[in-house]
């Protein structure tokens, strides 16, 4: 590493770019999780869940990229993958280090690995199950530092407090326990957990969508705030359209383990190129009662991902499906600039998308 | 609609306290709404506002820890010739005449459509049993009752999801199978309390569609609980907005989107992320969260969030229900003559 | 306005995100931990206080038994064998009250009949209890020497609250002193039950896979075992030279060979189930080592529930080792445990002639339920916190 990043109160001026500054800073290669079906006394493997199927996508520096779809779809489970709390089955994951040295996550060594999460941190979805409710604010804010010997003693709480500060919560609370807040606060501390080690990147796993309404403004708000003033890349997970379009610069959409659709999130609101999307799109409930209520509804289930459909998965959903459909499977291809789609009819469909 | 103007279901006043071993929760502290037949009414609000409390006292259901205290919620039943009033919450819970009611004219449909069905029965044997309560009938009609409930609710192939187990449905045919079994006996009033929470979108969506197509079909009353604006907006025709126990606002579905008066609902309103949103817009937050219901403010329960707060008046006097306009109930000081000089500051 | 658009009053100066005051509701609550808020519930379960102060009894009592007790347990005294229990008394023949309690001395007859002694209350003398009589010479806690008992009577008066035995001692002292083992006997081999069934439980649902596999398999051919029988072998096969503590510690060791098993199948769900938790997975992302993640994560959140079932198995222990000692396989005369006390009351007979033999039970049931209480305090007031 260039630089071993001490305190998180000069957090812009810790990491020297040494390197070009340009690229993605992360990339994604033909990432695979299979979790293996295990049957009988013996426990047999007898097939796999592929959760995530083959999935590439790379983050620019300084932008949220959103990982949005269904449960079930792959959308976590990649972001598991991507900081190693998942060891992928196959693919690759390549993180750009300051000195512009790419560095292979899936490859790493426990040791190096260690080196790595200084960099790349998480935040979860349940603001509950995230907070270990033993430990006190200053304990669960300080571990990262207490386990990677940044900072001890009075240090230590200096750097705990301004952590709190930056996130929206009075230092004075350091010595609470969890139990005491609530989730958007509990989601807060999440964050400034996250920060402590000053990392550069952060996957940001469903994190608003347990809280309040009116709680959910104050965290997105919160997490576009750091971006800035950190100067954070975010992978963010979710499942609500309105939040994706609010924060992420470029989408993935997911269906069954696989990306069926990418683009800038303009572009992808705008003119989507996949059924799905147009179908997700339509879906969401809008807070306007003046919209027409009739709408085309999406039929049946998101099929099990331990027997998914021939050709293209989607096909047994899908309005505009045609023969080809069940038999091939279509690759996720460029159909504009910078706009790919898995679907055979990318190019001829006129979906609806909305007027932004 | 014919019988626009006829009111199904009256809330009162509505007080219910818990009695737990910290103390006695104010669970509802004064909720106020009426119904009119074969509307479909939003309840919104945030985590412990109470709205799940208010569907339980509606069905008379209050967990054995909760009493009501105050107020009172009237029935309008339909006989023969015109309507008879009964007050729900002077039955006994248990009564036969309570039993009754639930099923054959009110019935309900929850959250988790996971917990609450039972997963050693098939869906043919609870829903025989939801039939069997309620009507006389024998087992071949109760059967063909039966599959055409599941029928109706647009359930692919009624016949193999009749002999299912509730594990082997999705999420979202459990849900559809909860609400073949709520409209099994033909309910004129459904309280659906948080149905599509637990869904996914796609199928938040066919959830929706169908409840709008029976409701279409039917004409019944429907209260539909749910913390998602997006949803009432597609669902409702009159909203009450609740925050910590108490009604703050009631109206129809237009104005309570195009000009709501109560600065909650505004706040909550300009706070939600929008699709037609600039992306680079800022969501206006209310700033701090919903109290604990242990610690509840004194005065407008929401005077510390809020953002048009009068001093002197907010922090010390309990707001009422004021009509501000026809059919336009608002718990505001800055609507009330009486608390303060300054007319509503609306724009 | 405009009808077309959602027109909305924008009174509010947006705050800053890292400005919003948060108001915390829970006040100083948020200060307390866990553990004082789980100390405030159990409070409020009255059974269970009840509970504990009635063990914090037993066990002060077997802690300061020599000076409780009137007599040494051992001495024998063929003057009053199987004397039934002298129950202190108020009021004489002539009716009279005495402020000061006393017992009846004691005539002694032999039964022709039956060819037994019978002894019976000598209403002609009256011995008061007295405390703080001087009697046999002792070390309190192994370490004070004294000579003060808590109560008793002047010679030649006897006093005999509980009885006799066989041999003419007195039951109470017997059972207080068999108290000792009996009590900590439970607290032993609950100790090294909490150990083998923590460190295998965490052990096999933290690493999983094989490691899990192999102990599960173990556990199962160890929980099949008819207990019983095993302790008994197991006993049976313990030296018969070996010194009474040595036996002592070989019987608590031998109880929970098979009593770790339940608990570290409980701990191995509880590791599961903490180890899906994300704030395992924060700790991981945050390079956190396996060590540090069981010890900071896993065993302090398992830890109210290892109390909870760790308390339940100390009554098992108690039973098991009565038990044992009645048959015969645990502790050996003249040791004395409740279980051994017991021995005496195998017959018919003695529960129809002399029922005060079987007051030691009377203890075990005592405290059974007071542990079993306990638990069900502890279970009820941690619960609220489960994860």
């Amino acid at each position: 590493m260039a630089t071993t990043p001490t305190s998180p109160s000069d957090a812009a001026v810790d990491y020297v770019e040494s390197g070009s500054g340009q690229g993605p800073l992360l990339e994604v290669r033909n990432l695979k999780m299979h979790f293996p079906i295990r049957k009988g006394f013996l426990k047999r493997v007898v097939g796999h869940v592929k959760a995530v199927d083959d999935v590439s996508f790379s983050v620019e520096r300084g932008t949220v990229f959103g990982l949005v779809g269904e449960s079930g779809c792959g959308k976590s489970t990649t972001g598991r993958c991507v900081i190693r709390l998942l060891k992928a089955t196959a693919g690759e994951i390549v993180y750009t280090m300051p000195d512009d040295e790419p560095v292979h996550i899936e490859a790493l060594d426990p040791e190096s690995l260690r080196m790595m999460r200084r960099h790349i941190q998480i935040v979860f979805q349940d603001p509950y199950a995230s907070l270990n409710p033993r430990l006190t604010l200053k304990q669960i804010v300080g571990e990262p530092l207490v386990i990677n010997n940044v900072s001890q003693g009075q240090d230590l709480q200096d750097q705990v407090a301004e952590l709190l500060r930056r996130v929206g919560l009075s230092p004075e609370h350091m010595n609470r326990y969890p139990h005491a807040f609530s989730g958007g606060q509990r989601q807060r501390i999440s964050l400034a957990r996250a920060l402590a080690l000053n990392p550069r990147f952060i996957v940001a796993d469903e994190p608003v969508s347990a809280l309040d309404v009116s709680v959910q403004a104050q965290i997105l708000n919160l997490i576009k705030d750091l971006r800035e003033e950190f100067g954070l890349t975010y992978l963010f997970i979710a499942h609500n359209m309105s939040v994706i379009k609010h924060i992420c610069d470029s989408v993935a959409v997911m269906y069954v383990g696989q990306i069926v659709e990418m683009t800038t999130t303009r572009q992808l609101f705008r003119k989507p190129l996949h059924p799905y999307t147009e179908a997700l799109l339509e879906a969401i409930p809008v807070p306007d009662p003046r919209r027409d209520r009739h709408r085309i509804v999406l039929e049946g289930d998101v099929p099990n991902p331990a027997d998914p459909p021939s050709g293209c998965y989607f096909h047994p959903r899908c309005a505009y499906a045609q023969d080809v459909c069940r038999e091939e499977t279509p690759p996720l291809a460029e159909h504009a600039p910078g706009h790919l789609a898995r679907c055979h009819f990318a190019a001829e469909l006129e979906l609806k998308g909305m007027t932004i | 609609m014919a019988d626009r103007a006829e009111t199904i279901l009256e809330v009162r006043n509505l007080h219910t306290h818990f009695h737990t071993e910290s103390g006695v929760v104010r669970a509802l502290e004064g909720v106020d709404f009426t119904l009119n037949r074969g509307q479909v009414l939003g309840v919104v609000g945030e985590s412990g506002c109470g709205k799940s409390v208010t569907a339980q006292c509606i069905m008379n259901m209050v967990p054995s820890r909760g009493r009501i205290v105050d107020g009172s919620v009237i029935y309008h039943q339909r006989n023969g010739q015109g309507t008879e009033a009964i007050e729900i919450t002077a039955l006994p819970p248990k009564s036969r005449e309570m039993r009754r009611i639930r099923g054959n004219e009110i019935a309900m449909i929850f959250q988790e459509p996971m917990t609450s069905l039972d997963p050693l029965y098939t869906v043919g044997n609870q829903l025989l049993e939801a039939i069997n309560l309620h009507q006389d009938v024998d087992r071949t009609e109760a059967r063909t009752l039966a599959i055409h409930s599941l029928d109706r609710v647009q359930l692919p192939e009624p016949e193999r999801v009749f002999a299912s187990y509730p594990h082997q449905l999705s999420g979202g045919q459990r849900q559809r199978v909860m609400i073949a079994i709520a409209l099994s006996c033909n309910p004129t009033l459904l309280i659906a309390d948080e149905p599509t929470t637990a869904l996914d979108v796609t199928t938040q969506a066919q959830i929706l569609s169908l409840m709008r197509d029976l409701q279409d079909e039917t004409h019944m009353s429907i209260i539909f609980i749910t913390h998602d604006l997006g949803v009432v907006a597609e669902m409702c025709d009159e909203v009450a907005v609740m925050y910590l126990g108490k009604v703050v606002e009631q109206t129809d579905i237009d104005t309570t989107f195009y000009s709501p008066r109560h600065p909650y609902t505004q706040a909550l309103l300009r706070s939600i992320p929008r699709l037609d949103d600039d992306q680079d817009r800022r969501l206006e937050v209310i700033a701090g969260s919903v109290p604990d219901p242990s610690s509840i403010p004194s005065g407008c329960r929401f005077h510390p969030r809020c953002p048009e707060f009068l001093t002197g008046v907010c922090e010390q006097r309990e707001p009422v229900l004021v009509q501000v306009d026809e059919g336009h109930q608002v718990r505001c000081h800055l609507y009330d003559e009486t608390a303060s000089s300054q007319p509503g500051t609306q724009p | 306005m405009s009808d077309q658009s959602l027109t909305l009053p924008s009174a509010v100066s947006e705050p800053q995100a890292g400005e919003v005051e948060i108001n915390l509701s829970a006040g100083e609550i948020g200060q307390l931990s866990l553990w004082y808020l789980i100390w405030r519930r159990f409070l409020r379960n009255r059974l269970a206080v009840a509970a504990t102060f009635v063990l914090l009894l037993l066990y002060l009592m077997v802690a300061l038994a020599e000076f409780i007790t009137p007599y040494d347990h051992l001495i024998s005294n063929e003057d009053f064998v199987a004397r039934a229990p002298q129950l202190p008394q108020f009021r004489d023949e002539t009716g009279q009250f005495h402020l000061r309690p006393f017992v009846y001395g004691t005539t002694t007859e032999l039964d022709t009949y039956n060819l037994d002694w019978v002894h019976k209350d000598d209403t002609s003398q009256m011995y008061p209890l007295k405390l703080f009589v001087k009697g046999d010479p002792y070390k309190l806690l192994g370490l004070f020497p004294s000579d003060r008992h808590l109560y008793g009577v002047d010679e030649p008066g006897t006093v005999f609250l509980l009885g006799t035995d066989r041999l003419g001692r007195d039951l109470f002292s017997r059972i207080v002193f068999g108290g000792r083992i009996s009590l900590t006997v439970g607290l032993i081999g609950v100790s090294l039950t909490i150990l083998f069934g923590s460190v295998m439980g965490t052990i096999s649902g933290y690493f999983g896979g094989p490691v899990d596999t192999v102990i599960q398999r173990f556990i199962e051919l160890l929980m099949s075992f008819p207990s019983i029988a095993l302790w008994a072998a197991l006993a049976a096969a313990m030296p018969a030279d070996i010194t009474i503590v040595t036996r002592f510690f070989l019987i608590s060791i031998i109880l929970s060979l098979i009593g770790w098993t339940s608990l570290a199948r409980q701990v191995r769900a509880k590791v599961l189930a903490f180890r899906e938790m994300e704030f395992s997975s924060a700790a991981t992302a945050a390079g956190a080592s396996h060590f540090r993640i069981i010890m900071v994560h896993m065993l302090p959140n398992a830890l109210s529930h290892i109390i909870v079932i760790a308390t339940l198995a100390i009554p098992g222990m108690i039973l098991a080792e009565t038990a044992l000692s009645f048959l015969g396989l645990g502790i050996l005369p003249p040791a004395v445990s409740w279980g051994t006390l017991l021995q005496d009351a195998q017959t018919v007979g003695v529960v129809i002639k002399k029922p005060w033999l079987m007051l030691p039970g009377a203890f075990v049931i005592v405290s059974v339920l007071s542990f079993n209480f306990l638990g069900d305090g502890i279970r009820d007031a941690v619960d609220p916190f489960a994860l």
